[in-house]
């Protein structure tokens, strides 16, 4: 995750791109503490109740496991989704780029 | 001649008469308009919610008829639950029924229209789909490993 923050966020303004991490298996403080440790700028919530889990159908009850990458384009449309736990920041910088083009 | 003349009459009065007879009765409030929404991919019983030039329209059980349109051109879109199709601008006709179709792809993969959420962060601000239009969204679903 601090890829993104050095390679993405920082590559684009607020009214650009929102950024969202979102993890159901922690806590908030745990998240708290992660974000501020490495830095990270970019918001986190704390899906407790998995219901953005779920509408996403993220984990391994939907065949797939985090970290699971999405892109949403500025019309609403899911343009691209990625279950990659290897660095794929640098492609999905250039993925967004194009979008705001 | 002039008994001729007034038979003539007659028949002129009682011809004007009978066409007006015939005369359809008069329309319903002619601004007014029906749309008739069909929802593909909408399951039978899901409720629908229309959204009318960006005011909620009510929610409705599959087929969606609605009455008393105001005719005119007009941007429509429909919910379900929280997914949304892309609006479409419709021209309703006075007097007719106009048919509109959706295309309801929404879902959480490439090409579908992403399921909205509105949800708060670790430090209590608000983020809502709904309001990213314009923008591009990046999740990040992680979990601690």
């Amino acid at each position: 995750m601090p890829s993104v923050q050095w390679v993405i966020r920082v590559s684009f303004t607020a009214s650009q791109l929102t950024i969202a991490g979102i993890n159901q298996s922690s806590s908030a403080s745990w998240l708290t503490n992660y974000a501020s440790q490495r830095g990270i700028s970019y918001p986190f919530v704390y899906d407790s109740q998995g219901k953005m889990h779920k509408d996403y159908q993220v984990g391994t009850s939907y065949g797939n496991a985090p970290p699971t990458f999405i892109i949403i384009d500025q019309q609403g449309v899911v343009r691209y989704r990625i279950d990659d736990k290897f660095n794929k920041a640098e492609e999905m910088r250039a993925f967004i780029q194009n979008l705001l083009k | 001649m002039i008994k001729t003349g007034k038979t003539l009459i007659s028949i002129a009065l009682l011809f004007i008469l009978t066409q007006c007879g015939k005369l359809p009765l008069p329309l319903p409030p002619a601004e007014m308009g029906v749309v008739r929404i069909t929802v593909e991919g909408a399951a039978p019983g899901d409720s629908i919610r229309v959204v009318l030039d960006d005011q909620n329209g009510g929610t409705f059980k599959s087929p969606v008829i609605l009455t008393q349109v105001v005719a005119g051109i007009h941007k429509l879109s429909v919910f379900i639950g929280n997914a949304a199709t892309p609006p479409q601008t419709v021209e309703i006709r006075r007097g007719e029924t106009t048919p509109v179709t959706f295309k309801f792809t929404a879902g959480p993969y490439v090409g579908n229209q992403a399921p909205l959420f509105a949800v708060k962060t670790i430090k209590g601000d608000s983020i809502s789909l709904s309001k990213q239009k314009g923008k591009v969204v990046l999740l990040i679903f992680f979990e601690h490993t």
